[in-house]
């Protein structure tokens, strides 16, 4: 009965880590924002995550994740116990996880990922939005010489705890430099900021991102890449059960 | 030894392999018994006492060496404990290895192969193959034995040498076969021996052979005649010989049907559970007094031992596991996770043969030889070969962020074996005995040759029936688990009735006093970061005597702390 406890706390940086989404002229700059951050075959990212509470003790853990299409594969290499772990997601509705402690294989429903992950400030619909077109609809609030901000807003019928999202648009790159979330109460909830992007490959993606809850004291997440590789040619074979399992 | 281990295997994945990865563990663990688990007669006391009951320190050393197409592992721990082997003599004392006690296990050791020819991936030595959509209760999951020694460590299992084969069948399914070449049986919890020494649960099927027994067992302690009882001094289990045709084997096919999950399997092996295949009982004479009471004496004992069987088995399995949004007509997406495994056991018969010295108890004498149990010359039965079922059906949800449950339904633990459920009738005798009068039972067991009129028991179903519910409170870095697990089986009592003139049952039902049994698990984790974890909780167990967990050998209430630090 105890598998869950790790599992359900890590399930969340999964489904999403994959592409770190990002994008941007109403519809049609978000449309381009969705197009260029999945345009990737294949990524994979090695990420540092920090978690800093105001007079706490900052929290770090390591993970890898390898995305194609919607399939994910997260490894954790840090903390020590949540090294092993391993989670695959094939789709939002069928997940598994490798928990090296029961040495097991478990299919977890998609529920778990209510939980959020490891006490960091982003939500599972934060990671996993990798097109925001589908969900939003855009406007421009307001233009400037280098950036313009969109204002987004819930398609209807799309499913968000957001009513409203902020996002500052990089015109020479076309993709986020800062979100602001905003909950169903119209409150600024939290920002995320995406920097550093890499363009290598013809492939742009963020180096760093911070996501700050305005709701809990400024507590702020950061994830730094520290290795990606884009375009491996990464088999399809690589997301099975099976291979959750290889070398464990 | 496991050092040695170690560098062996991190040298020979230095050497050709692009990947190592070395990991460690430390862990302390501190139990306590709340209070003493009295068991067993004066003269063969069997109890366990209140006060520290554990105290491990673990170093767990995991080194993965991983090429192309090859990889190892080598699992090896180190653990000590503050409690010091028994000392009985001087010179014991001056033993370091006893006074601090080193155990070594390799919890895996074993190396594997991808795509043998396209597709087919090799895994080859001392493993765990964990099969079973179950949480922690698995009766489809029977190639590894059953590490019971550790009740919080409950669904943990044993490594064992094999040879597991997986091929590939399209993107989704997999083929895969395990041989083990040599069974290893369960490993049972410390308070095991408590079991063993309760002599009223007869193991055999045949009621009319209890009865007659639970007379003659009282009659040889009661009678004023006689004087002796009956004790077990020991039990000694017989593993199968190391053969080809006692070697365990598994099929299993595996994939997706849309979006749920499905597993058909086939096992030929034994069951890793002992069930009693031999009794031989000798006399012990010697006068004794309780130490207490100068009027409590016996002349002498009956002391029998047991030799444990591990019967055959073959258990074709099911497994299905997926997500369900029971409101989602309602446009309401709270998905829920659903699983279930099943297991169709058809398992050897088995009997016992019960044999004794010569037994002289002065008024009577029993000669050497086989027991007559009055069956014709069969030998009783106490695993019944019919099939018989158990599984596991579990729903689990998140009701929020901070709270997750699981609730299964479990019908069959582990230690649970033979036809006899709600399904098809049988039982186990929980406990038995006779009436005061020891005239009646000299009757019985003397005149008339049976129990029948004189033996009461409790009986239960063979397969239990479980109520197992489970809830995460995450409270960030804080995770409070409880977790409990209520016998919703029922016992039976049955009795003769003089003024019936015949046995009578009655029932009792899962919420009576004689009936309710259960386990409540509440622990506290805090994670300090970086690796670090403490926990705290308590084992807590409910139930008379003779129920599942009520039963002394369960071991009793516990509270333990815990740390780990993992790098």
């Amino acid at each position: 009965m105890s598998w869950c406890g790790k599992a359900c706390r890590v399930l969340a940086i999964w489904v999403a880590l994959g592409s770190p989404a990002m994008a941007a002229s109403g519809d049609a700059w978000i449309s381009k924002f969705d197009n260029k951050a999945n345009e990737a075959a294949d990524t994979w990212f090695r990420f540092e995550a920090t978690t800093q509470e105001p007079g706490k003790a900052a929290r770090s853990m390591s993970f890898t994740v390898l995305n194609k299409g919607s399939k994910r594969l997260v490894n954790f290499e840090a903390p020590g116990d949540m090294k092993g772990t391993r989670v695959l997601v094939l789709s939002r509705q069928q997940m598994y996880v490798y928990l090296p402690a029961y040495n097991k294989v478990r299919r977890v429903a998609s529920h778990v990922t209510e939980q959020g992950f490891m006490g960091t400030t982003y939500s599972d619909e934060d990671m996993s939005t990798t097109r925001f077109g589908e969900v939003y609809a855009a406007e421009i609030l307001s233009e400037e010489d280098d950036a313009l901000t969109v204002t987004l807003t819930p398609r209807e019928g799309a499913k968000t705890a957001y009513s409203k999202l902020e996002m500052v648009l990089s015109r020479e790159l076309g993709l986020p430099t800062e979100i602001r979330f905003f909950n169903a109460g119209g409150q600024h909830v939290k920002t995320e900021t995406r920097s550093e992007y890499d363009c290598g490959a013809g492939v742009c993606t963020p180096g760093a991102m911070r996501m700050t809850d305005h709701r809990r004291n400024d507590v702020y997440t950061t994830l730094i890449v520290s290795e990606r590789r884009v375009n491996a040619g990464v088999s399809d074979a690589t997301f099975s059960v099976r291979n959750l399992e290889r070398g464990r | 030894m496991s050092a040695g281990l170690l560098g062996i295997v991190l040298a020979a994945g230095s050497a050709g392999a692009t990947d190592v990865d070395l990991s460690a563990k430390i862990e302390q663990d501190l139990r306590y018994r709340l209070s003493d688990v009295p068991y067993g007669p004066w003269y063969a006391p069997v109890g366990i006492q209140s006060g520290f009951s554990r105290g491990e320190t673990r170093l767990t050393g995991r080194v993965r060496a991983q090429g192309q197409r090859v990889a190892g592992v080598a699992d090896v721990s180190l653990e000590t404990d503050v409690f010091a082997r028994e000392i009985s003599q001087l010179e014991h004392a001056a033993q370091r290895g006893r006074l601090l006690p080193v155990r070594t296990e390799i919890n895996e050791l074993h190396f594997e192969i991808w795509d043998v020819v396209p597709g087919l991936d090799l895994k080859v030595g001392h493993q765990l193959v964990q099969w079973g959509v179950g949480d922690q209760f698995n009766p489809t999951n029977n190639l590894n034995a059953d590490d019971l020694e550790d009740p919080l460590k409950f669904g943990q299992q044993l490594p064992n040498t094999m040879v597991r084969a997986d091929y590939a069948l399209g993107a989704t399914w997999t083929l895969s076969g395990v041989w083990v070449p040599v069974f290893r049986p369960s490993l049972l919890p410390a308070t095991a021996g408590i079991g063993m020494a309760a002599l009223d649960r007869l193991p055999m099927v045949d009621e009319d052979l209890r009865w007659r027994i639970h007379a003659e067992q009282a009659v040889a302690r009661d009678w004023e005649l006689l004087g002796y009882p009956t004790i077990v001094a020991g039990a000694d289990p017989k593993l199968p010989r190391s053969s080809i045709a006692n070697s365990q084997a598994e099929v299993r096919i595996g994939g997706s049907v849309g979006m749920s999950d499905i597993a058909l399997s086939y096992y030929r092996g034994r069951s890793d559970m002992p069930q009693a295949g031999k009794n031989y009982t000798w006399m012990s004479k010697g006068e004794r007094c309780h130490p207490e009471d100068g009027n409590d004496c016996i002349k002498g004992l009956l002391v029998t031992e047991v030799d444990l069987v591990y019967p055959q088995m073959q258990v074709a399995g099911l497994n299905a596991a997926g997500e369900v949004s029971p409101l989602g007509f309602l446009g309401v997406e709270r998905p829920i996770g659903w699983r279930v495994e099943a297991a169709v056991i058809f398992p050897e018969r088995t009997v016992v043969e019960i044999r004794n010295g010569e037994l002289d108890l002065g008024a009577l004498t029993q000669p050497e030889g086989e027991y007559d149990y009055q069956m014709d010359g069969e030998r009783p039965t106490v695993v019944e070969g019919k099939p018989f079922a158990k599984w596991t059906v579990g729903l689990d949800a998140t009701v929020s962020k901070h709270l997750y449950l699981n609730g299964q339904w479990v019908h069959g633990l582990p230690d649970e074996f033979g036809v006899g459920d709600f399904i098809s009738e049988g039982f186990v005798v929980r406990a038995g005995g006779v009436g005061d009068r020891i005239e009646d039972t000299v009757d019985c067991a003397v005149v008339l040759q049976s129990g029948k009129e004189c033996a009461w028991e409790t009986l239960r179903y063979r397969i239990g029936d479980y109520a197992v519910m489970g809830a995460d409170v995450n409270l960030g870095q804080t995770l409070l688990r409880v977790f409990g697990i209520m016998d919703v089986t029922g016992y039976l009592s049955t009795e003769w009735s003089e003024s019936k003139d015949q046995r009578v049952q009655t029932r009792h039902s899962p919420l009576s006093k004689e009936g309710f049994s259960a386990v409540l698990y509440p622990e506290i984790t805090q994670n300090l970061g970086d690796g670090l974890t403490i926990s705290a909780g308590t084992i807590l167990l409910f139930g008379e005597p003779h129920t599942k967990f009520g039963d002394p050998a369960a071991g009793g209430n516990l509270v333990f702390a815990r740390g780990a630090y993992s790098f």
